[in-house]
């Protein structure tokens, strides 16, 4: 792409990622790709904001060159050490050998241990202040969001925030950079949910804290470092407060995100049996097979689902492993309050329900009931797990509604 | 010997080394690392 101006001297420049299949090496996102955004000022003296991964390093001088000479850069603010805003770091450095970097008293100790660069370093914490010219930046530690050293640059002029992670999403950018100029951003907003489910999530709490910190400024447009730059800031901090809420407080959605993986169908029909007591009473639900789904798209609805159904056999005495997978990453990430229920089919003396208790203890949700049977479902089973799908329906919509009242 | 973990930062609290049991420590106590409360800790 080419530099954009957001406000005058202040461009967007950054890179669109369509052919990287894993972010972070875990996360797909070969069909959705990811923009790596850089921004530019221009000013009695010029600083970029954050880098971009080591990746099409003739686009980004190209794209600066738009706008100014490369070797004039006098900062670099590193808001985030992860290498998908600093793989450019060391080509930066060798164009501008005089460049002054710009972050945490941890972004300088991780900066040397990353890349051994020997560079001016200038060190920075919550209200330093740096004069551009006409422009000021002023940086807030914003620890945990989502790594320790990260910090958050705010532009006081034109009241821009770079917050780097914080309120960014997947999703390379289509026709245009600012969210406003697009018809539906139901794409965008889903990208963000799996990216903050990915990535953020485990620290909401500092999310949150985060927030509490950018709304005492006063800010027209937030500036990620991935995906689109918002300038009704207001839709995103939204969004992103009310997911760090599921994650710190308040019970997530009515809705049920269904989990189930079957090795020979036994598990699988009660599946349809389960999910059709739930749709009866009008329950949203979300069905993935565990074992042909990336976690990644689970994320999201775990995250936001109040209720979640698991139905897994039993395999070598315990839960079916790709379930058991699913559950250790819902751990990892701190996915909290959850009710729940589980069923599943075993072949002659079960262990998966054994194996899914102390997990369950461990995630702090909660187990309302279970139905196993051996081998193949009769029509009984098929009753049984249809009422079983009615009751936990009903039971979500009471909770839901003591919530609403 | 016991010893927790913070399950956002991975900081290891170790009771013998520290003198204290976790247990014992105030309430508003936070992870010396990132600054998590109490309840983000595991028994390890
Ligand atoms: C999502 C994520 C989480 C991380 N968590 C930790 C952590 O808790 N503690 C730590 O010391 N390093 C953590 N790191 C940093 C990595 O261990 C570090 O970047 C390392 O150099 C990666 O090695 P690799 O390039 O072989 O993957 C994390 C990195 C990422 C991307
Ligand atoms: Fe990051
Ligand atoms: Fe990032
Ligand atoms: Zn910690």
């Amino acid at each position: 792409m080419v530099c954009i101006e957001i406000t005058p001297n202040i461009y967007w420049n950054g890179l669109n990622d369509r052919t990287s299949d894993l972010f972070e090496g875990i996360w797909p996102i070969t069909k959705e790709g990811v923009s790596y955004n850089s921004y530019i000022i221009v000013d009695d003296k010029i600083a970029l904001i954050d880098l971009v991964k080591g990746i099409k390093t003739d686009d980004f001088l190209s794209q600066i060159e738009e706008v100014v000479d490369p070797t004039t850069v006098d900062y670099i603010i590193i808001n985030h050490m992860e290498p998908d805003h600093t793989g450019m770091i060391k080509t930066m450095q060798k164009v501008a050998p005089n460049v002054t970097f710009v972050g945490s008293e941890r972004t300088k100790q991780m900066l040397e241990k990353f890349y051994h660069l020997n560079t001016n370093f200038l060190v920075v914490k919550t209200g330093d202040k740096l004069e551009l010219g006409t422009h000021t930046l002023e940086f807030y530690d914003i620890p945990f969001v989502h790594w320790p050293e990260t910090i958050a640059t705010y532009e006081r002029k034109n009241k821009i925030l770079f917050p780097c992670d914080a309120f960014g999403s997947y999703g390379a950018l289509g026709g245009s950079i600012f969210a406003d100029e697009y018809e539906d951003l139901e794409f965008y907003k889903e990208e963000a949910l799996r990216y903050y489910s990915n990535i953020v999530a485990k620290f909401s709490r500092f999310t949150l804290k985060a927030i509490n910190l950018i709304k005492t400024l006063d800010i027209e447009i937030i500036a990620p470092s991935h995906g689109l730059i918002w300038r009704n800031p207001k839709e995103i901090v939204d969004l992103y407060e009310k997911w760090a809420r599921y994650g710190t407080e308040t019970a997530g959605e009515n809705g049920v995100t269904f989990l189930y993986a079957s090795m020979y169908g036994n598990t699988e029909k009660l599946m349809g049996a389960v999910a059709q007591g739930l749709s009866q009473e009008g329950i949203p639900i979300k069905i993935f097979d565990v074992a042909r789904t990336h976690v990644s798209y689970i994320l999201p609805y775990l995250w936001k689902y109040r209720g979640v159904v698991i139905g897994s056999p039993t395999y070598e005495a315990k839960l079916f492993p790709p379930m058991a997978y699913v559950l250790d990453m819902a751990t990892s990430k701190r996915v909290i309050n959850k009710e729940v229920i589980r069923f599943g089919s075993f072949g002659w003396s079960g262990g998966a329900q054994r194996d899914l208790e102390p997990r369950l203890d461990k995630l702090k949700w909660n187990l309302l009931e279970f139905y196993e049977w051996q081998g193949g479902p009769t029509s009984e089973d098929f009753q049984k797990g249809e009422e079983l799908g009615k009751r936990f329906a009903k039971h979500l919509k009471s909770l839901h509604l003591e919530r609403e009242s | 010997m016991t010893k927790w973990e913070c399950m956002i930062c991975g900081y290891v609290y170790d009771e013998d080394a520290e003198g204290v049991k976790f247990e014992d420590l105030p309430d508003d106590w936070v992870c010396p690392e990132c600054g998590a409360p109490k309840e983000d800790f595991e028994k390890i």
